[in-house]
């Protein structure tokens, strides 16, 4: 089996995009310590890809490039759709989402304003990696 | 398997997934297309309807094979679980305690179980009508044996509210007029005035008066107008399943 990198330019996609000007100190803080969680995710629990999207920055880190458009757009619509249901219910945060289709899982959550959507196995223990970038 | 059976199977099967995790606040089914197909009394229609509005147009922008086996949204005090099971779409409201896994494992083994037993259920009714022993004439006891040897039918606890109320007993209950058409059949000439009306988790009986439905709304749905002194008595309300049996005399 081919063992995957924990340097992002192994992977076959990468993509780190500026959106905002810096000088919210915290918030980049925030997002270069998930970034490189989900990058240690990435490399031992075997997952399919990760996206995250902060305030300032974006990062896609996904085994296929074709997936790219449809991961981002899954991910985004699954934020909107549990903020829907859960405001139904009175509940006014989301904690995480988790879909599973027939072979894949994605995981999405919202720590301090940065969106991250983990695509993987559906082997793989979402619990056990929605642990880990929590703690 | 026809609608109204399936309904019953699912009725039957959320009201036990919900007796099994008491963590289950509301609980309600959506068919492939996210029509509502039933509900639990603490689910209201509204909040069943924008939920399934929500996952129609998730299903339609994203998910191409129209495949969603489970969704889970997490909120800080509660979570939404979605379970395919039987190409129906099984929403529970649960706190955050609750295991989702649990959940999906429970629906997907009750559900076929459920839906099977009414099939089951269905094919043996219609083998039923010369096969079925006579009833035991007795003049001490006919109504316990009849309740042992009479076949049992389930439906849906439904209101004898408002005008309805005025126009009948409040200890006579209104069933189906393919009910009273079955019962005819099996039992001919024989006098059935009354029937018993069970709640199937506790087991609980009530004897009582029966007449037709009246409206053809209501009609062929799978339900039965109970009045409001006897669901108390029975601890049943509107949406709960019951078995009645035809009490048949000498």
């Amino acid at each position: 089996m081919v063992k995957r990198g924990i340097n992002v330019t192994e992977t076959p996609l990468v993509i780190t995009v500026e959106r905002a000007s810096l000088g919210q100190e915290q918030k980049t803080k925030d997002y270069a310590n998930l970034h490189s969680i989900l990058k240690e995710i990435r490399e031992k629990n075997e997952i399919l890809g990760f996206i995250l999207k902060g305030s300032a920055y974006a990062a896609i880190d996904l085994d296929h490039n074709e997936d790219l458009a449809k991961f981002a757009i899954l991910v985004s619509q699954l934020a909107n759709f549990s903020k829907q249901v859960l405001n139904l219910h009175e509940e006014d945060f989301v904690r995480s989402v988790v879909l599973e289709g027939k072979e894949l899982k994605v995981l999405c959550l919202n720590i301090r304003g940065n969106e991250i959507g983990i695509m993987m196995k559906k082997s793989n223990d979402d619990k056990e990696i929605l642990n880990k970038i929590l703690s | 398997m026809d609608t109204k059976a399936n309904i019953l199977a699912l009725n039957t099967a959320i009201t036990e997934i919900k007796n099994t995790c008491p963590g289950i606040s509301n609980i309600f089914v959506l068919d492939e297309s996210t029509q509502l197909l039933t509900k639990d009394n603490s689910t209201t229609e509204e909040i069943a309807t924008s939920i399934a509005k929500a996952l129609a147009s998730l299903i339609e922008q994203t998910v191409t094979d129209g495949r969603i086996e489970t969704l889970t949204c997490q909120g800080p005090d509660r979570k939404v679980n979605f379970t395919r099971c039987v190409d129906n779409y099984f929403v529970t409201m649960t706190s955050t305690e609750a295991d989702e896994k649990t959940i999906a494992n429970l629906t997907r083994i009750l559900v076929p179980t459920m839906i099977k037993l009414q099939e089951e259920k269905g094919s043996l009714r219609c083998k039923q009508v010369p096969e079925t022993p006579e009833p035991i004439k007795t003049r001490q006891a006919p109504l316990d044996l009849a309740s042992l040897i009479s076949p049992a039918t389930e439906f849906i606890v439904e209101n004898l509210s408002g005008l309805s109320i005025i126009s009948g007993s409040p200890d006579t209950i209104r069933v189906d007029r393919a009910l009273i058409g079955q019962w005819k059949e099996m039992y001919g000439d024989r006098k059935i005035s009354e029937a018993t009306v069970e709640e199937i988790a506790t087991g609980k009986k009530v004897r009582c008066k029966f007449e037709l439905i009246k409206g053809s709304k209501l009609e062929g749905k799978g339900l039965v107008q109970i009045p409001d002194r006897i669901q108390s008595s029975l601890g049943v309300k509107k949406g709960t399943l019951v078995r009645l049996r035809p009490i048949v005399e000498d």
